[in-house]
């Protein structure tokens, strides 16, 4: 099979990546202090102290606790939660839905405004729409979350009362998270696509198509789409990693209950087990939808395919 | 026909008879949303320890005392009780016909069950140093359950009430410790209803409750950490209850419609604590003079004012006015910065001296703003302060391995006695005490023996002057919890109680 080698590199980079991240994650933890003060009350005695540390296995040299928690992780085990009380993987797991549906909803949102405003740009280089368009979008990346977030929850929610402020009750509380989320990562794609189908329009291929006569649609959606398609994967792709491991700020503007809340909360709270279980579970889903991307290039361009 | 309109109306006369005592407890009604900053993680009441865990168990759970809406003491799930003149056996006698959320009757079996677990170290009840005096539960007969204690605790109940929660066994044993944690059962005047982590709570009235059944149906915690958010729930009418608002959010929520504020006395006492219990031998603050000359360089009623927007109240000492007795006559340090620089001179300091201060940012109401005001202040009296601001969670994983010479910090209140703050915050065997006087821990010592309250009270008073005289710490204020409240609920939370109570509020249209 063509390409065997480099899917096998790929996969062993994606490992070593992991493991790396492991390591890090595992020693921030220690950096961050003891978490037996953050777990028990102020009422509680040094020796109270003692003997929880000890149930909890913290008392045990930092190398083993390390070498367990990568034993375990292994064979999907991530450990107790402190606070909850229950195994990592089912806290995280129980809250993965809700993130999961929060970055769909934003990358469909940054998909349909990025690529729609970025084609209508690259049409019309320089026109006033090019020039709005562009304003837009260096906003959008400019544009603090929390800040965006709250100015259209007051705007929305509060003055016009279109959507609810906050939680997860149905499809309407979805739109502005969805928003505020999805904002940044259509800017990216929108400049992206305006540049990359700038580029296709002044291929010879195109240039041929239109000396042939072919209607400009078809140039468009037929021709310079199958050259950009595989640029706009790679970024679409990374976007919805992006917006993934980065909901954190969306999820607790809109008390969204996902991942990224539980990640914050675990970390000031002291809950290390679920910090370590997020970060590691996080960055397996990026290697692994990296590598898809990938694969799907792979697919997609023929030039690849004949390299190898 | 006739006859059978006459039955009708008997039936009907006889059917109004019946439940016209029953109306005079009127029907639970409506929804009240609570929107807090944050949630308990789980839900077992032997495992949590945040606010919000102690909110839901007292909602939720019950103790073999309770504490009612006034955050007295009183008979809860054992109706009376009686101790051992050696004040180590503990005789309850438990009520009859108090039933489990669904439908159990509760019995001996499940107070022993519960008060074992939740004293078992495989628990990690993180509570467990409240309750660690009970040596054994015994059952005596089907309605009475004997505890007996390793050693004599003046304030065993209040220990047992704010950690002995009754769970019930059979359950328990049924659907596993995580199938518990996911659906809680208990006796309380709410059962739970269902959650979404992170996102909401609900709850709903008891209405087989011995004797407290809520005035609303339902009751929902929602949580949202964001405080702009809740002020726009209360604008929008998501929430009927927001809490714990930052103090400069007071304008603009007072501005609502329809929506009053509500300063809550917390009972819990600020002060910024000086480290003369272990660390440097050479430390200035080792001075009582120095120390006093720190008192009298702070300006309370400014930061009280423009920083804490009026959210705090200044104490003279230790003691929270809202729980405990404090003599109105007892003054706090005048700010004097004259005086204190006078002072820190004849100390032996006429230029001042450097001094760190490790100060947490989140942990605590505007901590930040707080930390830079009171590090200015003692500048301005010629003491250097150096000040480290530190994440919440860095703040307090250091604690024990860090010396930290001067910090701002909080005790809060729990069990509505001092001896949790004696104990755990002032005596210097305690973990969480930065504070050496031998005298002090002496009265602190004798208070454990003192059961009468009107002497408990005095005795703390007496504690209180000492650590003012000594200048123990910078004694600061007790601040309060800020509310925003729809018109339509009624609601009165008992100053100096942050385990707030739902069950006696209602909601009208």
């Amino acid at each position: 099979m063509p390409g065997t080698g480099y899917l096998v590199e790929r996969i062993l980079q994606a490992i070593v990546c992991i493991l790396g991240i492991s390591v890090i994650v595992f020693a921030i933890t220690f950096l961050i202090g003891d978490p037996v003060h953050l777990l028990l009350p102020p009422e509680a005695s040094a020796s109270d102290r003692e003997v929880f540390r000890a149930a909890m296995g913290l008392e045990r040299p930092a190398l083993e606790r390390y070498g367990l928690f990568l034993f375990n992780a292994l064979q999907g085990d991530l450990g107790q939660s402190y606070r909850f009380h229950m195994p990592v993987i089912e806290v995280v797991l129980e809250r993965f839905p809700a993130t999961l549906e929060l970055a769909v909803a934003a990358i469909v949102f940054a998909i349909v405004l990025g690529i729609g405003s970025g084609m209508l740009s690259a049409v019309r280089p320089g026109s006033a729409w090019d020039r709005l368009v562009e304003f837009v979008a260096l906003s959008g990346m400019a544009a603090p979350t929390f800040w965006v977030g709250i100015m259209l929850i007051w705007l929305f929610a509060v003055e016009w009362q279109l959507f609810p402020t906050s939680g997860r009750s149905g499809a309407l509380s979805l739109v502005l998270p969805a928003i505020t989320l999805g904002l940044y990562s259509a800017a990216v794609i929108s400049r992206m696509t305006r540049s990359t189908l700038l580029e296709a329009l002044g291929e010879d291929f195109v240039r041929t198509a239109v000396l042939k006569g072919a209607p400009q649609r078809a140039i468009l959606f037929v021709h310079c789409l199958k050259f950009v398609l595989p640029a706009l994967v790679t970024i679409v792709s990374l976007q919805f990693v992006l917006l993934l491991a980065g909901a954190v700020i969306t999820e607790t503007v809109f008390s969204w209950p996902g991942v990224g809340r539980l990640l914050v909360q675990s970390a000031s709270g002291g809950d290390y087990p679920v910090v370590q279980g997020i970060t590691l579970l996080l960055s397996v889903a990026f290697v692994l939808i990296q590598l898809l991307a990938d694969l799907l290039q792979f697919a997609l361009d023929p030039r690849l395919r004949s390299a190898t | 026909m006739k006859s059978f309109l006459q039955r009708s109306a008997l039936v009907l006369a006889l059917s109004v008879a019946v439940a016209a005592p029953l109306s005079l407890n009127a029907q639970p009604r409506g929804t009240l949303t609570v929107a807090l900053p944050a949630e308990p993680a789980t839900l077992d009441p032997h495992k949590g320890n945040t606010r919000y865990n102690y909110l839901f168990n007292s909602n939720m759970f019950e103790g073999l005392l309770v504490r009612n809406d006034k955050a007295d003491l009183v008979p809860g799930i054992a109706e009376s009780y009686t101790i051992s003149p050696d004040g180590l056996t503990y005789v309850f006698t438990l009520r009859k016909g108090v039933r489990f959320h669904d439908g159990s009757a509760l019995t001996a079996e499940d107070v022993k069950f519960s008060l074992e677990r939740a004293i078992n170290p495989a628990t990690k009840n993180p509570l467990l140093s409240f309750i660690r005096t009970i040596d054994k539960v015994d059952i005596l007969d089907a309605n009475r359950v004997a505890l007996t204690l390793k050693e004599k605790d003046a304030i065993f109940l209040k220990k047992l009430t704010f950690a002995g929660w009754i769970v019930p066994r059979a359950y328990l044993q049924q659907v596993g410790e995580d199938g518990f944690a996911r659906r809680p059962i208990g006796t309380g005047p709410f059962r739970f209803v269902s959650r979404s982590i992170n996102e909401r709570i609900e709850m709903q009235a008891n209405e087989q409750h011995w004797g407290w059944v809520p005035k609303v149906r339902t009751l929902v915690l929602r949580t949202v950490p964001e405080d702009a958010v809740r002020l726009g729930m209360l604008q929008t009418g998501e929430a009927d209850i927001v809490a714990e608002m930052p103090p400069p959010l007071i304008d603009r929520i007072g501005a609502i419609r329809g929506v009053k504020t509500l300063s809550h006395p917390s009972g819990e006492i600020y002060w910024l604590v000086l480290n003369i219990k272990d660390g440097a031998k050479d430390s200035p603050l080792l001075k009582r003079e120095v120390r006093i000359a720190l008192n009298h360089a702070i300006d309370r009623q400014a930061i009280i004012k423009n920083v804490l927007r009026n959210q705090a109240e200044q104490i003279p000492g230790a003691l929270a006015p809202s729980i405990s007795v404090v003599d109105p006559n007892f003054k706090p340090y005048a700010y004097d910065p004259a005086r204190a620089r006078k002072m820190l001179a004849e100390a032996g300091y006429p230029n001042g001296f450097k001094v760190d201060m490790y100060g947490s940012v989140g942990r605590y109401t505007l901590d930040r703003d707080i930390n830079l005001a009171l590090a200015n202040q003692l500048k301005a009296v010629g003491v250097e302060v150096n000040l480290n601001l530190w994440d919440s969670a860095k703040w307090v994983g250091d604690l024990s391995k860090k010396y930290y010479p001067m910090s701002y910090q909080a005790f809060g209140n729990t069990i509505f006695d001092p001896e949790g703050l004696m104990i755990f915050g002032v005596h210097s065997k305690a973990f969480w005490s930065f504070y050496r006087n031998a005298d002090v821990d002496r009265l602190i010592d004798e208070s454990l023996s003192i059961t009468d309250q009107k002497a408990r009270d005095a005795h703390f008073q007496k504690i209180d002057r000492a650590m003012h005289d000594d200048a123990s710490h910078v004694f600061l204020w007790e601040n309060k919890i800020l509310f925003g409240i729809r018109d339509r609920v009624t609601w009165q939370p008992r100053p100096g109680d942050n385990i707030y109570k739902f069950w006696t509020a209602s909601v009208g249209k």
